[in-house]
């Protein structure tokens, strides 16, 4: 009841006409850099840092978090649209994303990502508002041994993300954590594969990686094949999606919502993790997973939604510790300093208002995200439909603005043409590109958590891993997951053919 | 990979056709640049952009903050070491990328002789952190626990080859402690995982540390600083202690070696008049920045003596900064 | 070349310095593993993969139909990125994002020299202006300094 009291208390805050102007605001913002490729959350906030000191305290933050999930909802219409992720937790709506738009299919494939995201950053805002400071505090017990295994058994998971070649997915998923352990590495301070370039000595960048991988290796493509013509862009008809989509993303969005929601309080939880995991895990369970990443929704709704939800999740430890679990946070963390609001347990004691305002303009915000997205989404997708021998010249002038933008280095830009080269290359061979990119995310966070948590068993025994609650539970589940295929054979093998041959007399 | 200096020939022509000459009197003549090797939002960063925003005022030109970060914040000390000394291009210095780095990985300059700094803005503190709850009570229970089972305290310190990877070593060499390093990315996580019990003490600076203090999470213990810090109030320093440490991150102005006198002293008055600007003081004081000026001479002096102290413990056989 | 098998012989290749270098890293011990672990344990599984592919019989490949290749422009596109990429500096964003649209617009694309140009000087003032200007993201000037008061 108390809560329900605040609540509205929050929502009389938010919805006074200059915070309901920044609302608005925030969301479009947010909207237009996440179709933008390259431009994300976390420059813009930085760029708009000075201005956020002039406002009202709760106005600023309002602005600052609908920029942040507004860049979700816009993330994914360039993914699934021209195959470049608008946004980094957009790379993985890319695989299915633009599949479905190939087929046609780009009007469900928008409208559930954008039904997706509201659920997800709702749900994720109701868990915020109810269960903060609980959370927070099991958030925090994730330490090594915990995020290792919760690494471990994401990546059982996506063991199964391999198309038509067994061996060949796995051996993709390979060079994607071979190129993931390039840079120094984070343990001991070892420079690994960095061809004495400072550069590499951050390891190979996400956004250079995406961007050659699946969107300049796509337009070179057409240019060597020009078979797509028009094909690239499929004007949305209709963006209801059927009967079936609803069908079939119902689960993805709810396991969508409650395992972004989970990632995003734990520290170093970004929203891409978020999307990543969730799309190893729809594939898992899917019933139908040779269908992944031949333009499946299910793909699609399940990633869209986590992101939105680890948004959200973010804002536990933030508000209820004061510790940002990324670059965006600590940027609205730095700004809340500014207005002199030191987030932390205190945070709903000292500045409820604060607190609840925000909350609530979060509800409104997801509310104005879902209208630019589905209703106002022409706007936005008319930025992208042009004929293809225009659009195609704009999208390589995108990829390299983007490429070039994140951190002014035009080493990135070498990198994404390489990877434009690689990704060319795997395109016209028929390879698939999804298990690099997942392995290339996961695979030096597995390597850092394994080594930190064997430096702090202290004696190097892997049944450390066995001794902490929370590792043990992971760590079993990832082995059922791994054992099952095991059983699912030995019964095959074994116990049926005994059954038939006992049958027939 | 592709640089400038790839294409001087271009360059050399095009700076011939149509450029323009660094001349005192109207400088500045187009903005002012000040590069930040670090992501945005950190203190480094924040820094930059309070002391640029007021800058702007009494240079008469827009004075804008870039970030170029990577590599420990070598990336951008590279850039602004290979840019044009015109006065046009400075570097927020002092630093790891200054006083650590160099003594973990070789680097193609040398960040103490390369540099020309103007003047230091603010120190960051150097702190060590333990649970509100922690059984040790004072950095000495601290250090003799660290000196009776070398190697069995774990630290949390915010990525390695840094300037709080260094504070641990310089610490660890002065006291006779021996502790296990475990690297995290950046100061939040470092504390996240102190809040959370999965190391015993963490390093991090009094302003990252500053809500879970409040909060009654963690305490400090003592700081690597000469004298106590107005946010850490009673935490001792390591010198009051009887040890020999003292490492500040110092955060200043740097520009690159060659600028022409008459250039820099106006930047260096400029600046100056923005650090005493009332508004500018009241950004810092709003981030819990700790402002500290220090001019040209003395911010090249306490520079040096860092390195040199750092170097001493980390590579003991390491030829001094001349 | 059969696609698979050339995907085990570059594994193969890359695999085999990969896992001479992790060994130099160090490979440590249980309790702390040193930096050549990992690259090691990967350059492994990758020697094991690529053989696989190497050596198993390659079943169904498909034909390679090469007939409708543009090789020409994918040449032409491909120098304008490196050209992009080797002149952004000293150029400035403007000028080499209008002459790669140029490029493309024109030789790959086969528009009108007319079209092209107009295309290529909007599209790159636009976006100067949008990224530069209004978003201030940092992009180089180069040559072609803003116009003062921007």
């Amino acid at each position: 009841m108390e809560t329900l009291n605040l609540l509205l208390q929050g929502f009389a805050l938010a919805l006074t006409p200059a915070n309901l102007i920044a609302v608005f605001i925030g969301a479009f913002i947010g909207t237009v850099i996440g179709v933008l490729p390259g431009l994300g959350p976390t420059a813009t906030i930085a760029l708009l840092l000075p201005i956020t000191i002039g406002m009202e305290m709760v106005t600023a933050l309002i602005v600052m978090a609908g920029i942040y999930y507004g860049a979700m909802y816009g993330g994914s219409i360039t993914s699934i649209l021209v195959n470049i992720p608008g946004e980094a937790a957009s790379v993985v709506t890319c695989i299915d994303g633009y599949k479905m738009a190939r087929k046609g299919r780009a009007g469900p494939a928008l409208g559930m990502s954008a039904i997706g995201s509201f659920i997800g950053g709702t749900v994720s805002v109701v868990a915020v508002m109810l269960i903060s400071p609980f959370l927070a505090e099991t958030a925090l017990k994730f330490g090594a041994p915990e995020m290792f295994a919760l690494l471990f058994f994401a990546f059982v998971c996506i063991g199964g993300l391999t198309g038509k070649s067994r061996v060949q997915g796995l051996l993709m998923a390979c060079f994607g954590l071979l190129l993931g352990t390039v840079g120094t590495d984070e343990i001991q301070g070892v420079d690994r594969f960095i061809f004495g370039t400072l550069y590499l000595q951050d390891g190979v960048g996400l956004i250079p990686l995406a961007m050659g991988l699946f969107g300049l290796g796509e337009v070179l493509y057409n240019i060597e094949k020009r078979q797509s013509v028009g094909e690239v862009l499929s004007t949305p008809k209709g963006l209801m999606p059927t009967l079936k989509d609803w069908k079939d993303s119902a689960w993805p969005i709810i396991r969508g919502s409650f395992l972004g929601f989970g990632i995003g309080i734990i520290p170093g939880g970004m929203p891409a993790i978020a999307s990543l995991m969730s799309y190893a895990v729809e594939k898992k369970v899917s019933k139908h997973p040779e269908e992944f990443g031949e333009g499946t929704i299910e793909g699609v709704a399940g990633p869209e939604t986590a992101n939105n939800a680890a948004t959200a999740g973010g804002f536990v430890p933030l508000l209820t510790l004061g510790i940002p679990t990324n670059s965006v946070l600590a940027l609205i963390l730095a700004s809340m300093m500014m207005h002199g609001v030191t987030p932390g347990p205190l945070m709903l004691i000292k500045w409820a208002d604060v607190f609840w305002g925000v909350i609530a303009s979060m509800y409104i915000g997801n509310i104005v995200c879902l209208i630019l997205n589905l209703p106002l989404i022409g706007l936005f997708v008319r930025m992208l439909k042009v004929p293809y021998s225009i659009l195609s010249p704009l999208i390589i002038m995108f990829i390299l603005l983007g490429s070039y933008a994140v951190a002014g280095n035009v080493s990135d830009l070498v990198a994404t043409l390489v990877f434009g080269l690689i990704g060319y290359l795997m395109k016209r061979f028929d390879i698939e590109s999804a298990p690099l990119i997942l392995a290339f995310v996961l695979g030096p966070m597995l390597e850092n958590n394994l080594s930190k948590a064997l430096l702090m068993s202290r004696t190097g025994d892997p049944l450390f891993f066995f001794s902490r609650p929370i590792s043990a539970t992971l760590i079993s589940l990832a082995f059922v997951v791994l054992a099952f295929p095991l059983l699912q054979w030995a019964w095959r093998a074994l116990v049926r053919p005994g059954v038939a041959a006992i049958k027939p007399r | 990979m592709f640089k400038r200096s790839g294409l001087p020939v271009v360059v050399a022509c095009f700076a011939l056709f149509c450029g323009f000459p660094a001349n005192a009197q109207e400088f500045p003549s187009k903005p002012i640049e000040i590069i930040v090797g670090f992501a945005p939002g950190g203190g480094t960063d924040m820094a930059a952009r309070s002391i640029a925003d007021v800058a702007s005022k009494y240079l008469g030109q827009p004075v804008v903050v870039t970030n170029k970060p990577g590599a420990t914040g070598i990336i951008g000390a590279q850039y602004v070491y290979n840019a044009k000394p015109d006065g046009y291009t400075l570097l927020v210095a002092g630093g790891s990328e200054t006083v650590a780095v160099p003594h973990y990985k070789k680097l193609a300059f040398d960040p103490i002789n390369d540099f020309d700094p103007l003047m230091r803005i603010m120190v960051e503190r150097v702190g060590f952190y333990v649970l509100a709850d922690s059984p040790w009570k004072s950095m000495n229970d601290l250090i003799a626990e660290g000196k009776k089972n070398p190697g069995k305290l774990t630290s949390g310190i915010s990525g390695i080859g840094g300037l709080h990877h260094a504070t641990v070593q310089v610490t660890e060499k002065k006291t006779g402690m021996a502790v296990t390093l475990i690297p995290y990315k950046g100061g939040a996580e470092t504390l996240a995982a102190l809040a959370g019990g999965h190391v015993n003490f963490a390093i991090a600076s009094p302003n990252e540390a500053y809500a879970l203090v409040q909060a009654g999470r963690v305490r400090c213990l003592a700081l690597s600083a000469l004298e106590r810090s107005p946010t850490e109030p009673n935490a001792p320093t390591l010198k009051e202690l009887g040890y020999d440490v003292y490492i500040d991150n110092q955060k200043g102005l740097v520009l690159p070696k060659g600028v022409p006198p008459a250039i820099k002293q106006k930047l260096a008055d400029a600046f100056k008049k923005a650090y005493d600007d009332p508004q500018f003081k009241a950004t810092a004081e709003k981030l819990k920045l700790e402002i500290s000026y220090l001019n040209s001479e003395d911010f090249h002096k306490a520079l040096k003596a860092m390195y040199e102290q750092i170097g001493e413990s980390v590579k003991p056989d390491a030829p001094k900064a001349p | 070349m059969k696609v698979e098998r050339c995907l085990g012989i570059i594994a193969v290749v890359v695999a085999t310095p990969v896992a001479l270098a992790a060994w130099r890293f160090g490979v440590g011990t249980p309790r702390s593993p040193g930096a050549g672990f990992w690259p090691l344990t990967i350059a492994c599984v990758m020697l094991v993969l690529g053989s696989i592919l190497v050596l198993r019989p390659n079943p169904d490949e498909r034909p390679e139909g090469d007939s409708d290749s543009r090789w020409a422009k994918f040449g032409i596109s491909l120098a304008s990125l490196v050209f992009y990429i080797a002149l952004l500096e000293a150029l400035g964003y403007l000028l080499t994002t209008g002459l790669m649209l140029l490029v493309q617009l024109r030789l790959v694309e086969n528009r009108s020299w007319r079209s092209s140009i107009l295309i290529a000087a909007l599209a790159s003032v636009i976006s100067l202006v949008v990224f530069k200007v209004l978003l201030k993201v940092s992009l180089p000037l180069g040559l072609i300094p803003l116009p003062p008061g921007w």
